[in-house]
């Protein structure tokens, strides 16, 4: 069984009530439960907030992505309340048809409309049968109405409008389901009743003195009380009761509080109690009023008490068997049914009746007998009643209901009217199948619409087989859409249907798929400059790849590999209702390319073909003039290389027909004048019997039918089918001929008899085997016609063909109506004060989109807003680079940005199209799609905009999205010292961080980072139940340098022979404090000093440039000890402007890379010199370690010039006696690496490095 | 990567026997002056990617503002005048094929069906256009006809009728002003400007689809779609279009 829960009751204010509570344990239970049953959870999305408590809630318990989140609309785009809930209901109920139920639970009717909840039943469709949750309460309520709450009364008849059409109602007393029974007549068979078993907190336990003090302190609550629940909407009980108070003796008074309970909205109500205690002469002090305390205060509370009074009235705030389990003593209404949780007589009082009532407290309270009997009989029957036994029976019910309503609603019911049908298509005299196709069809589809075709052409020559069939254009069907009932339309991939797809954008229909690629069609519509479909489909159904090879493609034959390799079709797939199509092997294409459950709901409908009523094979002569003698061998259709005719040629003039006059060859149909084709008539006319293979050119109807009578034997092969179903085939078997095929795409499909079938990559021998046997054996030729019309008459009849027409259409008519695409026709009678955006954005999210890979959103915002060239740059565009040049694999690619001015996120087409090169003029951006199972990656680091749109994000994360950042460092937070003195950097990246980690996970570039990571955690992290995941991955070393500013590089030869003249020691990265750098000049001063006679390469610009002196830390002193060393120029060199081509110059001729950063991310500069064979002298960081794997010359991490001279003349030695080879090389990895680590990682195909949670 | 120094083009099939960024380069210089630069190399590739063939870019290249007429370059009028001819609406049926002009040039296949059938779909248009003009001016003879009629009959009405008379003929709008407001509400997402606005629409549109589509061609309804996903997007345009067909 498949159950829809509505967890709204979560959500909403009563998330933390009694039935909110009650609720999501409940639910919890049945998911630990079930066994066999799928649970499914919905939630609305206009609390936001609670979302993420109730995915962690069941974190462990339901999948997460088995929790589904709706939009509604919101009420200010409606002009009236009425509309609004007709539309939010229709919505609300059309989600959960979409999720395809068994069965629909609502566990709590009520909620707050004002607020966005949403609840309602069987208003839009009944579909599925729904079961609801009903407070005993709501009848009291119904009768507390007076004039003064009329707008709450219509709030609530309107619900009661919606429990009438529930299908089962859960109550919580048998006396609430004898009064539904009584009020609204519901039958006592669809109703069950669920005594709410207490929490594990409400237990009997004896009372501490302490606890007694607490009381006290908290509650100013002595140690002798009585409690009475009161609720002010009735107010008759509460004056009851204090007049009871006043009727008890002097001494009672005295030794007991009275503790009026649970009520809601204290301050409003407070003066109106005291004002009725005053009147009665009562004295204020022996009242306690108490608000709504602690699960854990109250279960104390239940125990402390001396008695409790349980009424009616207080069943919103009490539940009965949270008081029997605390052992509380209890004394009821008379009239209180409460079984099947039966209660003593002895403990009842009547209701209205205050003597009784005070009577009954004195009884109790006097009698310690008594009271300890009613206690433990309490106890027991409240030990009957528990969680794991609700769970059972809520199951239980839901099951049986599922059982009784599948089966009451099994066969589907046809409509009795003759509904009107828009029949989309192309008719005769178009030349294509198509056409032919639908004229053979209509006919017995007019049995069961009236039908309309639609189609720019004249009347008379096209419909004259059916003359009661109307036709009419394209333009008034646009405008008089509205009359049909049904829309179909006939998709082939040709220029015929162009219009279609424009059409089918506006007005939805079902679609019949003649062919599975339609790229030809989308072709065409681009290049005939209407809008950019081909490029769109391009990248909706294939990524960026496609994209690529299509904008590169040079030349005719290029294009259409092009157009073969992608079927384009995703645009009409989407926009149908349903599809229909004629093969299996349709249905295996769209698994190919949309994922393993696509194409399930599709119906698969034979082609129409007619039979062939002359087909008597003895009249071949008396038609034909042809000799009894002759034996043809035909080919039908257009000749080709997929047609494989060149393998029947072969294959004919290898056997012995080839030999015998009597035989002949016939390809009916026309030969292209191509390589193929001149191929084909080169080896005819070489060959000695040539003269008997005839090829006929293009064949009109005449001439096809008349070969189709000639033929004693068909031969149709094919290969690398694209779905497309061959007509020919079935033509052959129409007529009786037998037939041989391969078994390629749909061939294979047809029935075993019917036709002679090879294997699809048949061999030669094999084919002429078959023909031999065809030939030779009359008897078998005849047979196999014999079986292949009957074949046709029995499964390509139109007659039968039009029945699984109607039925299909009929199928998937009843799905839209009763789900999301619906809920546009529903609304369509309602007034335009509504707003339309808002609605089609939340219909847009509500609609789980189909045909669709799940995507890979990269958010590199930073790119698109600037062109830094900073090391994070480069990482993002090499794995950028990386991600979309990869091949379309489980999912697909698109870099997405924000901006600081609008919220959302938006594909970045314009971007990546000049990022890759290509044209961009095809490309929008536009906000994007995303849906649960989607995963969005931010690359780079642009935390402003990050955080502008941390709302959006979370949002996103609540449908179901996974949001992963990649983390490069948390220096500006670890490491305040080496940041700009008075700069916000630190408390940005903090705020970034604490961002980041609400999501699901980060990606550090390094191992030491995540780690840092996870400690920022331990300190910072705010507290969540599901896990956050930290991955690492590494950098790749092969950055792609291409001497792209084209100029040369003028100084470079002089430099480059300064540098190889002595030993020199390179440094690279802007000019910061965090590099070091002024304790490395400090160091090289000294060896300079003490005549070491070494070179010092910098390459970097000054960092920093935009601020103050005062703020930027060391820099002036590190630039003017640069400017003005006596060695500049000379023995130290210092580049600030410095291409990637001088750079790699650089890195190619110097002899040690020295890296003296305090702290690092990830070191690029290490992994690019180990890239170039470089010695490496660094800093002893743990991050060095990890990303040189230990392979480098490490000097202590020590800030005083000092330790780094001693360091280079310690590595001077090593190099001059070993030279290189005692530096062991660096492994380095390359991008690709990379790109396949972050991809395994957000993926989840690896277990993560580290999770955390608190 | 190092740049060979660019041919200097002397005859028109030395521009076609380039591929590619060559070939786009190439008649740059010829047509411009100049190298391509990024955009207009990105563009004219793409063209060529679409299928488009190289005399298209060159033709389209001939026609830019900044193009200096190059006569130099031997066969290029003669090439350009009958492209031109083949892409002319009605004067493409008197060119004989494409074959004559390319065909020595790109040793291509000739889909001689294709052009026919495109030949065909055309001559078919042009009919249907002619049809469409022909019912149109019948149309308008009648309604001529129609109100010489109501004019004799007004003449021969006394003075004081005219005024009455004509008040009656005048012509009844299918519209309301509510049905305008609507529309605007539904589509625009906004009520008209002014009253000026609804009499605008009121009097123009004959029936509610035709002030809905009108609406849907408008600028600002692009603009409001555009800030929907595409997913959205489907499913705003569906539902504008269905109140349209569902109030008409």
């Amino acid at each position: 069984m498949r159950l829809v829960i509505d967890m709204q009751v979560g959500q909403t204010s009563s998330q933390y009530s009694v039935s909110g509570c009650r609720s999501v344990r409940l639910v919890k239970e049945m998911a630990k439960l079930n066994s066999f049953h799928e649970i499914l959870l919905v939630l609305n999305s206009a609390f936001g907030d609670s979302i993420d408590f109730l995915r962690d809630e069941f974190e462990g318990f339901i999948p997460q992505s088995n929790i589904f989140v709706w939009t509604g609309v919101k009420r200010e785009g409606w002009g009236d309340d009425d509309g609004y809930r007709k539309v939010s209901g229709a919505m609300y109920e059309a989600f959960i048809a979409d999720l395809n139920p068994d069965v629909v639970w609502i566990p709590s009717l009520f909620e707050e409309e004002d607020k966005g909840a949403v609840t309602s039943i069987g208003a839009f469709t009944k579909k599925f049968p729904t079961a609801v949750t009903v407070d005993d309460f709501v009848w009291k309520k119904q009768q507390s109405f007076d004039s003064s709450t009329h707008s709450t009364q219509k709030i609530h008849f309107l619900k009661i409008e919606h429990l009438r059409r529930a299908d089962l109602l859960f109550f919580a007393s048998n006396r609430a389901k004898r009064e539904a029974h009584l009020y609204l007549n519901i039958p006592l068979e669809s109703q069950a009743v669920i005594c709410n078993a207490a929490e594990d907190v409400y237990v009997h336990k004896t009372v501490t003195d302490a606890e007694y003090s607490h009381l006290s302190q908290t509650y100013g609550i002595g140690e002798k009380f009585v409690v009475c629940p009161i609720d002010l909407n009735f107010k008759e009980f509460f004056t009851n009761f204090l007049s009871a108070v006043r009727r008890l003796p002097d001494s009672f008074r005295k030794t007991y509080q009275f503790v009026l309970a649970f009520t809601h909205s204290l301050g409003e109500q407070e003066g109106y109690i005291l004002n009725c205690i005053d009147e009665l002469g009562l004295d204020r002090s022996i009242f306690c009023i108490l608000e709504l305390p602690s699960v854990a205060d109250k279960s104390l509370l239940y125990n402390a008490s001396s008695l409790i009074l349980y009424s009616s009235f207080c069943e919103y705030a009490i539940n009965f068997l949270e008081v029997l389990s605390c052992g509380s003593l209890v004394i009821t209404e008379s009239n209180l049914d409460l079984s099947p949780v039966i209660v003593d007589q002895d403990s009842t009082f009547i209701s209205h009746d205050t003597d009784s009532l005070a009577n009954k407290i004195i009884e109790v309270l006097q009698n310690e007998e008594l009271q300890s009997t009613l206690k433990q009989n309490g106890i027991n029957q409240a030990k009957k009643f528990n969680l794991n036994q609700n769970a059972r029976y809520v199951l239980e019910e839901l099951e049986k209901l599922h059982v009784s309503y599948s089966h009451l609603h099994s066969t589907p019911v046809l409509p009795k009217k003759r509904l009107s049908l828009a029949f989309v298509s192309p008719l005769p005299p178009q030349k294509t199948g198509i056409a032919d196709y639908s004229a053979e069809l209509l006919p017995e589809l007019h049995r069961h619409y009236n039908i309309t075709v639609i189609s720019d052409q004249e009347k008379e020559t096209c419909l004259w087989s059916c003359p009661d069939i109307r036709l009419r254009s394209v333009s008034w069907f646009r405008r008089h859409s509205g009359q049909f009932d049904r829309v179909i339309y006939q998709v082939g991939n040709s220029s015929f249907h162009a219009q279609m797809i424009d059409l089918l954008l506006q007005i939805p229909g079902v679609v019949v798929l003649h062919d599975f690629f339609l790229s030809d069609l989308m072709w065409h519509l681009e290049a005939h400059g209407r809008s950019p479909e081909w490029t769109n489909a391009l990248v909706a159904e294939d990524g960026w790849g496609a994209v690529v090879s299509r904008m590169k493609a040079q030349g005719g034959t290029e294009v259409e590999s092009i157009v073969r390799k992608y079927p384009c079709n995703i645009n009409v797939l989407q926009r149908a209702e349903g599809v229909i199509v004629h093969s299996e092997f349709c249905r295996q294409l769209a698994q190919q390319f949309y994922g393993p459950s696509t194409g399930e709901d599709w119906a698969l409908i034979p082609l129409v073909r007619g039979i062939n009523i002359l087909s008597d094979k003895n009249k071949k002569q008396e038609l034909c003039g042809v000799s009894e003698d002759v034996f043809f061998v035909c080919s039908f259709g257009a000749l080709g290389k997929t047609k494989l005719n060149h393998r029947l040629l072969e294959a004919w003039l290898d056997s012995s027909m080839a030999k015998d006059p009597r035989f002949y060859l016939v390809f009916v149909g026309e030969n292209h004048n191509d390589d193929y084709g001149r191929d084909l008539l080169q080896t005819i006319k070489s060959s000695e019997f040539g003269d008997r293979v005839i090829i006929t050119g293009w064949a009109d109807e005449e001439v096809y039918h008349s070969w189709l009578l000639k033929a004693d034997v068909a031969v149709q092969l094919r290969t690398t089918s694209r779905g497309e179903t061959s007509k020919a085939v079935l033509d052959c078997m129409s007529y009786g001929v037998p037939t041989i095929v391969n078994a390629n795409g749909p061939m294979a499909e047809l029935q075993r008899d019917s036709v002679l079938m090879l294997e699809d990559n048949f061999n030669n021998k094999d084919l002429s085997f078959a023909l031999n046997y065809l030939v030779n054996l009359q008897d078998q030729r005849e047979k196999l016609g014999r079986e292949g019309r009957a074949c046709i008459i029995n499964f390509h009849n139109p007659r039968y063909c039009a029945d699984l027409y109607r039925d299909a259409i009929e199928r998937f008519a009843n799905k839209v109506e009763n789900t999301s695409p619906g809920v546009i026709d529903y609304i369509s009678s309602y007034d335009s004060g509504f707003n339309f955006i808002e609605f089609s954005r939340a219909m847009a999210n509500n609609i789980r989109p189909s045909y669709r890979l799940p995507r890979i959103f990269i958010d590199i915002s930073a790119q698109i807003k600037t062109h830094l060239h900073s090391g994070i740059e480069r990482v993002t565009c090499s794995i950028l680079r990386k991600f979309l040049a990869d091949r379309r694999e489980k999912y697909i690619v698109e870099p997405v940005y924000a901006t600081a001015d609008k919220e959302g996120y938006y594909y970045a087409r314009k971007f990546t199209s000049r990022f890759l090169d290509i044209p961009d003029g095809w490309a929008e951006d536009a906000p994007i799609d995303a849906c649960s199972g989607d995963v969005f990656l931010s690359l780079d680091f642009e935390p402003n905009i990050m955080m502008n749109q941390h709302k959006w994000l979370m949002s996103l994360r609540r449908q179901g999205v996974l949001v992963y950042s990649v983390v490069h460092d948390l220096l500006p937070v670890t490491m305040p010292e080496v940041f700009p003195q008075s700069g916000l950097s630190g408390e940005i990246h903090q705020r970034w961080l604490q961002m980041i980690t609400k999501f699901d996970g980060a990606l550090c570039v390094s191992r030491t980072v995540a780690d840092e990571l996870f400690d920022w955690l331990d300190q910072f992290g705010e507290p969540r139940r599901r896990p956050f995941a930290l991955q690492w991955f590494h950098h790749g070393a092969d950055f792609t340098t291409a001497n792209t500013d084209g100029t040369a590089w003028v100084e470079g030869r002089q430099i480059i022979d300064k540098i190889k003249s002595r030993v020199t020691f390179l440094m690279v990265g802007s000019i910061e404090p965090r590099k070091g750098y002024l304790q490395t000049l400090q160091a090289f001063d000294l060896l300079w000093k003490q005549g070491v006679d070494v070179n010092l390469v910098i390459v970097g610009k000054e960092g920093w440039k935009e601020l103050e002196n005062n703020n930027r830390r060391d820099i002036p002193e590190t630039v003017e000890m640069l400017c003005s060393h006596p060695e500049k120029g000379n023995r130290l060199i210092w580049l600030d402007k410095c291409s990637d081509f001088a750079l790699e110059q650089i890195y190619g001729s110097c002899n040690c890379l020295l890296s003296a950063s305090y702290g690092e991310g990830f070191g690029l500069p290490l992994i690019e010199a180990a890239h170039h064979g470089l010695p490496l002298l660094v800093r002893d960081l743990s991050v060095f370690r990890e990303v040189t794997g230990g392979h480098a010359t490490f000097f202590q991490d020590d800030r005083s010039p000092n330790i780094l001279m001693k360091a280079v003349i310690d590595w001077l030695q090593v190099y001059k006696s070993h030279g290189y080879k005692e530096f062991q090389r660096v492994p380095v990895q390359s991008w690709e690496h990379s790109k396949n680590q972050i991809l395994e990682a957000i993926l989840n195909r690896i277990p993560p490095y580290r999770l955390w949670k608190k | 990567m190092v740049k060979s120094d660019p041919i200097e083009i002397k005859n028109v099939n030395e521009l076609f026997c380039l591929r590619g960024e060559d070939f786009v380069n190439a008649a740059y210089r010829v047509f411009l002056g100049r190298e391509a630069d990024i955009h207009g190399l990105r563009y004219y590739l793409g063209r060529l990617a679409l299928g488009y063939d190289m005399v298209d870019v060159v033709d389209q290249l001939s026609r830019s503002p900044d193009c200096k007429v190059n006569t130099e370059i031997e066969g290029l009028r003669a090439l350009l005048r009958v492209h031109r001819r083949q892409k002319h609406w009605l004067l493409r049926w008197f060119v004989p094929a494409k074959a004559n002009v390319l065909s020595g040039v790109f040793g291509e296949r000739i889909d001689v069906n294709g052009l026919l059938a495109e030949a065909l779909a055309g001559m078919n248009k042009s009919n249907v256009f002619f049809e469409k003009l022909a019912d149109k001016i019948v149309d308008s003879l009648g309604a001529l006809q129609k109100k010489t009629e109501e004019l004799v009959v007004v003449a021969r009405q006394p003075s004081s009728m005219v005024e009455v008379a004509q008040v009656s003929h005048a012509p009844s709008y299918v519209l309301s002003d509510d049905d305008v407001v609507d529309g605007f509400l539904t589509v625009l997402g906004r009520t008209p400007e002014n009253n000026e606005v609804i009499e605008y629409h009121r009097k123009k549109y004959s029936s509610i689809p035709e002030l809905y589509s009108a609406l849907m061609e408008a600028e600002e309804f692009f603009l409001r779609e555009k800030s929907l996903s595409p997913s959205a997007r489907l499913m705003f345009r569906r539902t504008i279009v269905n109140m349209k067909v569902s109030r008409n």
